[in-house]
């Protein structure tokens, strides 16, 4: 925690924890104790446990006595695991594509609220709605409204005269992905686009009147007036979205259950499996820990932006 | 070459008229000041001129050519905020730099630009600084350099000192006066402080609920108001105004004891039978006769002491040198210099 000092009209100064923490209060570690033992009940053991399993044959159903040290050939395995790498891979493209498509249509949407319409302020309550309504709700919901029999698209498209006749959304392998990708933008590009419109709140009117005063035309005030502003808090939630769809599994799970083919099977879906259905949890801890390893490098360059931001303010 | 006029200019934000019937001229090169009470439509005004909003009737004429229905970029005006308007990502040279940059001209071509204009406003050490590392009088003179550097036809200027302390103020005041001296520039100025629409224009615009009510040189504005309104937001302490009647050479208050003045000669307007007389305070002075007061404060100021009576319930000041005295409570009879004072219709 860092409070700056801007008053003397220099360089900002930062100034330690140390210096605005009160005399003779409790030092902050105890304060911080109930936290961090909570922590370590409920995520620090499992993660050990994890690290323990990962080096181990460990079956689900024989149990962890019977298990036999293996040293890192779960490791070395996963590495040059085919099926691995493709998980790998789909879970990239559902990452980069859903988090894509959230930057632009949350950019878009949080544009389009700041602006002086009517109805603002309800439209600004409704964006919060599908980021409101729990990941298994909307998997479920969505589901229901890909079903090939009944289903309200099917049944949408059809009417419209797009499609003539019905499709299984989710039962074909080309198209289940983005299925998923779909139902998943849905629900979190407003994520995206509300923390892009707190940043929009923060630009003063004038800066657009001075940039319109100089020539700027509509997409010259986006890149040099909006853009800078909200570009921090946007990689913020970019960030913050690539590590959960990194993690994808619950939407997935309701959905396709990784089908149709494997189509839908991304990393945390494969662990699972590897784990729960295989009764491989040695191998599977192994693979976990490798994603764990992933959304490491997005956790670092989170906390750094989370520094600078800090300083910036 | 760029005088700036509206022509019959009417301006509603829905079924609020904000402006009606304003004609404004400034001649080239002229310094123009807008004043007024805040919602008297002189920012409006000059947003109008600037091309951020547009006039509901009436059209906008920059060097003889209509503007009306060009963009706020296609007028080449430049235009100084109240609260700066840097962009606080760009550092000053950025800042400044801006327009040019928006304009595709090089690095070089932007650095040679601004290299005066920075040496001008003693910008040249905070070049490289961010808006908020700056001061309050630092990001104005930022303000100011970005609008000169573009070398614009005209420069607007929406109440610029508003946010400073009352010394910088007076500084700064005197810094712009000078600096469109010196450029020659058309510029329209806009504030709620009568001491800089004073201290700076060539002439005054004085506006009151969203009309013109008076155009002049500070001098005529502050000697010859055409009414009770721009009169008494002139001048510090502002007009003296008691209620009467006039007839005969004299005017007469109102009050129980019936005051008697000699009426104002030169005040420009046939006495009327009933009226309101204004004194400016520098201008009335304690003496054995005139109109009975009584002294509630006393304001000694150093160069002079304001005296604050009570005239007939009418507050009334005056003006003294610095070392007049006068009893809190006390009885002082008043005249004033009917060159000085005016009757104006009630």
């Amino acid at each position: 925690m860092t409070v700056t000092d801007t008053t003397s009209g220099a360089a900002p100064r930062r100034r330690t924890l140390g210096r605005v923490w009160p005399a003779g209060a409790p030092p902050p570690l105890l304060l911080l104790a109930p936290l961090i033992l909570a922590m370590a009940a409920i995520v620090g053991y499992p993660f050990i446990q994890t690290v323990i399993l990962s080096f181990t044959d460990a079956r689900l159903l024989t149990g962890f006595n019977a298990s036999r040290w293996v040293g890192l050939e779960n490791f070395a395995y996963a590495l040059t695991d085919p099926e691995f790498r493709a998980a790998v891979g789909r879970t990239s493209y559902f990452a980069f594509v859903s988090v894509g498509i959230e930057v632009v249509l949350g950019v878009a949407v949080a544009l389009l609220l700041n602006q002086d319409l009517k109805g603002r302020m309800l439209f600004r309550a409704l964006l919060i709605v599908p980021w409101a309504v729990p990941t298994i709700v909307n998997a479920l919901m969505w589901r229901l409204i890909y079903q090939p029999d009944f289903g309200a698209l099917n049944a949408a498209l059809t009417q419209l005269g797009v499609l003539s006749e019905y499709r299984s959304w989710l039962g074909d392998d080309a198209v289940a992905m983005n299925a998923i990708i779909f139902a998943d933008v849905w629900k979190n590009y407003s994520l995206v686009a509300m923390i892009v419109l707190a940043a929009l709140q923060n630009v003063r009117p004038e800066l657009y009147e001075a940039a319109r005063i100089e020539g700027a035309n509509a997409w010259q005030c986006f890149r040099h007036v909006t853009l800078p502003v909200i570009m921090l808090p946007l990689t913020i939630a970019v960030i913050l979205r690539l590590i959960e769809a990194l993690k994808v599994f619950d939407i997935v799970y309701v959905m396709t259950r990784g089908g149709p083919a494997n189509a839908t099977k991304t990393i945390s879906f494969f662990v699972y499996q590897e784990s729960f259905a295989f009764n491989r949890v040695g191998s599977g801890a192994s693979y976990a820990l490798l994603v764990v390893l992933m959304a490491m490098v997005l956790v670092l360059v989170y906390v750094r932006m989370l520094s600078k931001a800090e300083a910036n303010q | 070459m760029a005088q700036v006029s509206l022509d019959r200019v009417n301006k509603s934000f829905g079924a609020v008229p904000v402006l009606k019937d304003v004609n404004i001229t400034a001649a080239d090169g002229e310094f123009l000041v807008l004043v007024g009470p805040s919602g008297c439509g002189k920012s409006t005004t000059l947003r109008i001129v600037a091309g951020l909003e547009t006039a509901t009737e009436g059209q906008v004429f920059i060097g003889g050519k209509d503007v009306t229905d060009l963009g706020p970029g296609e007028r080449n005006c430049a235009m100084v905020f109240q609260n700066y308007a840097l962009y606080p990502h760009m550092t000053v040279a950025e800042n400044i730099g801006f327009g040019m940059r928006l304009r595709r001209r090089s690095k070089a071509d932007i650095a040679v630009a601004s290299a005066p204009v920075a040496e001008l406003l003693g910008l040249g050490a905070l070049m490289d600084r961010y808006p908020r590392e700056l001061s309050g009088g630092q990001r104005q003179r930022v303000a100011i350099g970005r609008a000169l550097v573009r070398n614009p036809d005209v420069f607007l200027f929406d109440e610029p000192l508003s946010n400073l302390d009352a010394k910088l103020r007076g500084d700064m005041r005197t810094e712009i006066k000078a600096l469109q001296r010196r450029v020659g520039k058309t510029t329209l100025y806009v504030t709620h402080d009568q001491v800089e629409a004073m201290t700076m224009a060539d002439r005054i615009v004085v506006m009151d609920r969203g009309m013109v009510v008076q155009v002049g040189s500070p001098l005529e504005i502050y000697h010859q108001p055409v009414n009770q309104f721009v009169a008494g937001f002139f001048g510090s302490p502002g007009m003296n105004f008691i209620r009467g009647r006039s007839g005969d050479g004299h005017f007469v208050t109102a009050g129980r004891q019936g005051g008697r003045v000699r009426a104002p000669a030169a005040s420009g307007r046939p006495a009327q039978s009933g009226g309101s007389l204004w004194g400016s305070p520098p201008h009335s002075r304690l003496a054995d006769d005139g109109l009975a007061m009584t002294v509630r404060v006393v304001e000694p100021l150093g160069i002079h002491t304001i005296l604050v009576c009570n005239c007939e319930g009418h507050e009334f000041k005056l003006v003294l040198p610095g070392d007049a005295m006068a009893a809190q409570g006390s009885p002082v009879r008043v005249r004033f210099d009917p060159q000085r004072a005016h009757i104006f219709p009630a």
